[in-house]
């Protein structure tokens, strides 16, 4: 049961309805199809089979499109000439989209290409960033996620949410709430935690809390499968059921556009790429980082990903990014930042490296996040906060 | 050939047969001493060799399965994309002291290449399967490089990591750099042809300088070792350059032959100790049969003296001088040899003075026999006149007119008879001596044939003259080489009273002369031929008896020689030796 | 409580997100002005004055000038306080030249600079703490056939054995990108039209029929990094019966395996200055991605010049330089936005 599925729809439309939308420059797909399905009638009007692919960083929904198009001004009626045999590639340069078809009868071929403008893009192919790493919080237990109410730092922890005051260059422990107990106790104890304003949400397996941090710190928990919000930058949203027992989402999601899909487990999502043409990983059950649409198509896997992955906004080369750390889980940890270019993990900048592994990557006000690292040798847990720096 | 000069030559034959005999066994002896040790030494240069080459092998060995044991390889094999390591090999081969290396993946494709670093993705299909290189060390392979084939001593390492397989494939180029890097002993040196090519190729032979220099007498060699894979050992150069090979075939895993080993051992000190020897002993036997040539002719000369002066009186007799007598004094069998040649002469001078006499008193009878005879003919016809006169007178004397007239033409006839018997006789007795002058012979013949050539035709007799144009001239009496030649045309003449051919030949001879008068008359007996030359012997009814004896003496005075020839019925030929 | 309109309200709503944006924006780290930003290249420029013109020490002229020009060793270029959009961070560039690749990549780790041009096998090596920065792939890697081989068929041969795959896994690392055309696909857009698979069947029937003293060619590669790459290409060259003997740089070589810079975004730019680089004749300007594409299969029919790959530029990065990327696409400097963590004004 999601008793809050309406109403987070709301929500979803309202943030989207808040969150400017970008213009995506000018788009005439159509009319480069068109084109080249008039040139083609007229070089040949045998019936045509055509295959269609896509080198662009446009996402395959344009392909989809352009197919469309493409048949579209096609003629029903064809001759009973050559058969034409046709492959159209959807590709790009500096400063425009193309459209090229490459047309084969018989012995004859033709290229056509069709093009129209794009917008600028940023500089660099891959924008190098650099990743600073700010220990924010240190202690025995282990830590689930951290937030900043206001001045504040909220600190979830395994068995209980405490809420710190700044003191100068440390905090001061104000408030602490233990969590419920009764809870389903997965190894591998995983929770986030959502501040907006004042308002907190806190989700555990199996549990789901709300609360707020002022006047004082309150927490309100029930048992229950409520499905957690996962935040990938600044605008990417995501509803995503947690295996109460176990320590993955089981698959179930829920889109922005409020969609329902179903994939294989995973342990963790983050979105990259431009608004409207972003992409979103996985890091799944399986060990592989799968890549998929924004209809969650699968389109592909990068390998050498761990298991936690946070999308964030950066300003380096447009839209957001992915912070992932590495495979191994036995041994001193690292998170990179990465850009997904042609479906294609493209390192920004190096790695930022750990005393331990990662136990938690959380998104965090967008462009930055909060890792949380088990140092081997002191045992205790670190939070840090990760801030993907680039020019300005 | 002397005496002295035969026993100078036995000796000095003996003393070099002997001498040389000697230094013939003692080279000989030597030699084979010397060949049996020095077969042993190359046996065991061979044998260091192979050592050394086995070695080196097991060098290979542990450097690629060290290689193969390493973390590098261990990385590679576990990598899940080998093509970061394309390079790998060259640093590996290079911190481990090989030239070749190949890591290889699990299909044979190559993921590293040190020798050749391009070939990357290539397969090396004899590595997986049964390729026979699994406990088989080191072995010989034939590499292909950018630059062509070569040869390789390699060994194979395999890398496990779970359920992945590399190979490791190692080794060391056998060139000039790996001959050069053996250690040899003094005297020995390596060889190394490369059967990379069909037929034998002098570019594929090298030693540890590089190209060999005077390839061609190897060649034959290399070419057995090609067509029979077997290992033998040959001699190749010469003289102090002569060097003992032990060939060995170097053959690959599928025994194919991939090259040819040749190990040399110099001969150079045995060949050169031999020739001192050899120089030694030659010079020693120079010395040697000098010696014995000087004893020899020393001793020859002691030896042969009394036998020279023993021949020396033995010539002496020989030319007349039955007075020669050797003075020797010694005691030994020359000294009795010349006593008895002393006693000898002496006899042989009293029995020719006996002899003489002999024959003088002999030759005197028999004159005196033959003159008696000859004078005893023409006296019975006298008595028989004398006593018919007689007769007649007393007993018919009125034939005694005619009888005494026959009777007295009887007495004048036969007193004519004696008075031609004395005047032979006397002739016979008073020959002069003749008057040498250069008298060429065909000349003398064709005067003697014109001469006779009317009493020729009329007897029927055909004459023939077959003389030599370059008969020399000779000393001799004209005119009584004539009287000679004159004398055996008469004789012939009578001796063909049927008619028949006479043939008169002049040849020059052993630097004289020789004249045949041949005829085809009745010929004569063998007892005929011994008499005829005796004063009044004959076979004519007519005649003295004494012309065929002049005729000897003129001969005998011109220091000549006469012979016949005959058979009865067959003719009759004198020949006449003269100069 | 006041009472707004709910349009009003929803667009506050929306610029209070923009400008929480904003401000969690501006809570990121702040650049610093000062320092030496220590660069060094391999090229080593011996002119007596600084250049003028292309991607490099010459792209620094808007916003640095030089203070210090040694042909051939080093220059030193400074701040211009007057400079477009401000005075840049950095106080100062220094530039080391005729640096080996292999010892710019050991002063980066060890601390003696900050930017390094990075090789193929520097880039093979981990460096934890190295950033790259790299271009677009701008560097064409092509064979280019001396006048002298008038014979196409040997041109067509030797195009049709190469194996770019190969090359591009293993000698390239999967750096780059193979490529058929003169530009490159993110220039141009169509580079995929060119063909880049080889047919080594087709190559030994065309040798096949070659007079043997046609067979054999001379490769010459100018840079010692294209070594093995050439001799890849002899490899694949022999496979189809071809002799091909490689040698460093030599003017009389039948083909030459070299490197082109592409100078250019435009494509029709791009295009006629590889094409003037490369000794093909100019093409006609085109006004179309279509003609573009007609004008450059034009020049690469014949075999004249066959492209291979087009590479990108690697530049190592220290740590401490901050607001990159410092090189464009087309590899040119753009060092006014750098700052170098720790440097003080």
């Amino acid at each position: 049961m999601m008793p809050r599925v309406n109403g987070w729809s709301g929500a979803l439309a309202a943030l989207l309805f808040l969150v400017p939308r970008l213009s995506l420059g000018a788009d005439d797909v159509a009319g480069a199809a068109q084109d080249l399905a008039r040139r083609t009638v007229v070089w040949n009007r045998g019936p045509i089979t055509v295959t269609y692919r896509n080198l662009s960083s446009l996402p395959d929904s344009r392909l989809t499109e352009v197919r469309q198009d493409f048949e579209a001004a096609l003629p029903r009626n064809t001759d009973a000439a050559i058969p034409i045999e046709a492959r159209i590639t959807l590709s790009e340069n500096t400063t425009d989209y193309l459209l090229i078809e490459e047309a084969r009868a018989g012995a004859e071929s033709q290229v056509w290409i069709a093009r129209w403008k794009r917008a600028a893009r940023s500089g660099a192919v891959s924008s190098p960033a650099a990743i600073e790493k700010r220990l924010v919080w240190e202690q025995d237990e282990p830590i689930l996620d951290l937030a900043f109410p206001g001045t504040s730092l909220l600190v979830l922890s395994r068995s209980r949410i405490t809420l710190y005051a700044p003191n100068g260059t440390t905090w001061q422990p104000k408030q602490s709430v233990p969590l419920p107990g009764g809870m389903p106790e997965p190894r591998d104890f995983r929770g986030h935690l959502r501040v907006n304003g004042t308002r907190l949400e806190v989700y555990l397996p199996g549990v789901a809390c709300q609360g707020s941090v002022e006047p004082a710190l309150t927490l309100d928990c029930r048992a229950g499968g409520e499905p957690w919000v996962l935040e990938s930058g600044s605008q990417a949203l995501l509803l995503a059921n947690f295996t109460a027992n176990r320590n993955y989402f089981d698959g179930r999601l829920v889109l922005q556009n409020g969609t329902r899909k179903s994939v294989t487990p995973f342990y963790s999502a983050a979105e990259s790429g431009d608004p409207g043409n972003a992409l979103w990983l996985l890091a799944m059950a399986d060990g592989r980082t799968e890549v998929f649409d924004g209809t969650f198509q699968e389109l592909g896997t990068i390998p050498g990903w761990g298991s936690d992955l946070a999308g964030i906004s950066t300003r380096c080369s447009g839209g957001s990014q992915v912070l992932a750390d590495r495979p191994a889980n036995d041994e001193p940890d690292a998170i990179q930042a990465y850009s997904i270019v042609n479906r294609s993990a493209v390192s920004l900048a190096p790695p930022v490296t750990f005393s331990g592994p990662i136990t938690a990557l959380w998104p965090s006000l967008g462009s930055s996040a909060v890792a949380v690292s088990h140092d081997l040798a002191t045992g205790k847990y670190a939070a840090y906060v990760l801030t993907v720096v680039c020019g300005p | 050939m002397t005496f002295r000069t035969r026993l100078l030559l036995i000796l000095t034959a003996s003393v070099i047969v002997s001498v040389g005999l000697v230094e013939w066994l003692v080279l000989s002896t030597t030699r084979d001493a010397f060949e049996r040790v020095e077969a042993q030494r190359v046996d065991a240069l061979v044998a260091q060799f192979r050592q050394e080459f086995s070695r080196r092998g097991s060098d290979v060995v542990r450097a690629v399965q060290g290689i193969a044991r390493s973390d590098a390889l261990l990385n590679i094999a576990l990598a899940s994309d080998s093509a970061p390591y394309y390079n790998e090999a060259s640093g590996l081969a290079s911190a481990n002291g090989l030239d070749l290396l190949e890591i290889v993946a699990a299909d044979g494709a190559i993921v590293s290449s040190a020798e050749w670093p391009a070939r990357f993705g290539y397969k090396e299909d004899w590595l997986a399967g049964t390729a026979g290189w699994q406990n088989r060390g080191a072995f010989l392979r034939r590499e292909e490089l950018p630059d062509g084939f070569t040869l390789g001593l390699a060994a194979v390492a395999e890398v496990r990591a779970g359920d992945r397989t590399l190979y490791v494939t190692g080794g060391q180029r056998l060139d000039r750099a790996f001959l050069s890097s053996l250690v040899l002993p003094a005297g020995m040196r390596v060889l190394l042809y490369r059967n990379l090519s069909d037929g034998v190729s002098a570019a594929n032979l090298t030693d540890s300088s590089g190209a060999v220099a005077q390839p061609e007498p190897f060649l034959p060699v290399i070419d057995e070792a090609r067509r029979n894979p077997h290992e033998f050992g040959r001699e190749v150069g010469s003289g102090p350059a002569e060097e003992t090979f032990h060939i060995i075939p170097l053959q690959g895993l599928q025994n194919n032959l991939l090259g040819v080993l040749l190990v040399g051992s110099s001969r150079r000190e045995m060949v050169e100790l031999e020739a001192f020897l050899r120089n030694i002993g030659i010079i020693l036997a120079g010395a040697g049969i000098l010696v014995g040539v000087a004893l020899s002719w020393w001793a020859t000369t002691r030896v042969t003296r009394p036998v020279h002066a023993l021949v020396a009186s033995a010539e002496k007799v020989a030319a007349g001088n039955w007075n020669a007598t050797v003075d020797l004094a010694s005691g030994d069998e020359i000294g009795q040899l010349a006593r008895a040649f002393n006693r000898m002469t002496q006899q042989l001078l009293a029995q020719r003075e006996r002899l003489v006499q002999a024959e003088r008193v002999a030759a005197w009878r028999e004159l005196a026999r033959r003159l008696a005879h000859e004078l005893k003919n023409p006296l019975f016809p006298l008595q028989i006149t004398v006593e018919n006169m007689q007769r007649a007178r007393e007993w018919a004397p009125e034939q005694f007119e005619e009888v005494f007239r026959e009777g007295t033409e009887t007495f004048l006839a036969e007193i004519a008879k004696l008075k031609q018997i004395i005047a032979r006789f006397s002739d016979f007795a008073k020959m002069p001596a003749p008057e040498m002058q250069p008298v060429n012979l065909n000349q003398l013949v064709d005067e003697t044939m014109r001469l006779f050539e009317p009493q020729l035709q009329e007897a029927r007799i055909v004459p023939r003259a077959d003389l030599d144009p370059e008969l020399p001239s000779i000393p001799a009496d004209p005119e009584q080489i004539t009287w000679v030649l004159r004398n055996l045309v008469l004789n012939a003449i009578d001796a063909m009273p049927q008619g028949g051919s006479l043939t008169i030949r002049t040849a020059a001879r052993n630097g004289g002369v020789r004249m045949e008068v041949r005829d085809t008359g009745h010929g004569l007996t063998a007892e005929e031929c011994e008499r005829l030359f005796t004063p009044y012997y004959t076979t004519k009814t007519h005649g003295t008896g004494l012309g065929l004896a002049i005729v000897q003496s003129v001969v005998s005075d011109h220091q000549g020689h006469i012979s016949v020839e005959s058979q009865p019925g067959k003719g009759t030929a004198f020949r006449i030796d003269l100069g | 409580m006041i009472s707004l309109p709910a349009n009003t309200l929803l667009m506050c709503l929306r610029w209070f997100a923009v400008l929480s944006a904003a401000a969690l924006a501006v809570a990121a780290t702040r650049p610093h002005y000062g320092g030496t930003l220590r660069v060094e290249v391999a090229e080593s420029i011996e002119t007596a004055d600084p250049p003028q013109i292309g991607p490099g020490m010459a792209d620094l002229g808007g916003a640095f000038s030089v203070t210090r020009w040694e042909g051939g060793h080093a220059a030193v270029y400074s701040a211009g306080e007057s400079a477009e959009g401000g005075r840049p961070f950095l106080d100062s560039v220094e530039i080391q030249m005729g640096r080996a690749l292999r010892d710019q990549a050991i002063d980066l780790e060890t601390g003696k600079a900050d930017l390094v041009e990075l090789g193929l096998a520097e880039i093979r090596r981990p460096a934890p703490a190295r950033k790259i920065w790299n271009t677009a792939p701008v560097r064409l890697i092509a064979l280019s056939f001396a006048p002298r081989v008038t014979d196409e068929r040997v041109r067509e041969a030797l195009a049709l054995s190469v194996d770019r795959g190969a090359i591009h896994s293993v000698l390239l690392q999967r750096q780059g990108e193979i490529s058929g055309g003169l530009l490159p696909q993110w220039i141009s857009g169509y580079a995929f039209l060119f063909s880049t698979a080889a047919d080594p069947a087709r190559a030994r029937s065309i040798v096949s029929g070659l007079p043997p003293q046609a067979r054999a060619v001379t490769l010459s590669f100018e840079d010692p990094w294209l070594r093995p790459m050439a001799e890849r290409i002899a490899l694949n060259a022999r496979d189809a019966g071809l002799s091909v003997s490689t040698a460093g740089s030599n003017p009389a070589a039948d083909v030459r395996l070299l490197e082109v810079r592409i100078t250019a975004s435009d494509p029709s730019v791009a295009l006629a200055r590889t094409a003037a680089t490369l000794g093909l004749a100019e093409p006609p300007r085109a006004d179309s991605p279509e003609a573009l594409f007609t004008a450059e299969r034009a020049l690469l029919e014949g075999f004249r010049v066959v492209p291979l790959f087009h590479l990108p530029y690697f530049y190592g990065v220290s740590s401490r330089v901050r607001g990159g990327p410092g090189i464009t696409p087309l590899g040119e400097w753009r060092f006014e936005n750098l700052w170098l963590e720790g440097s003080r004004p």
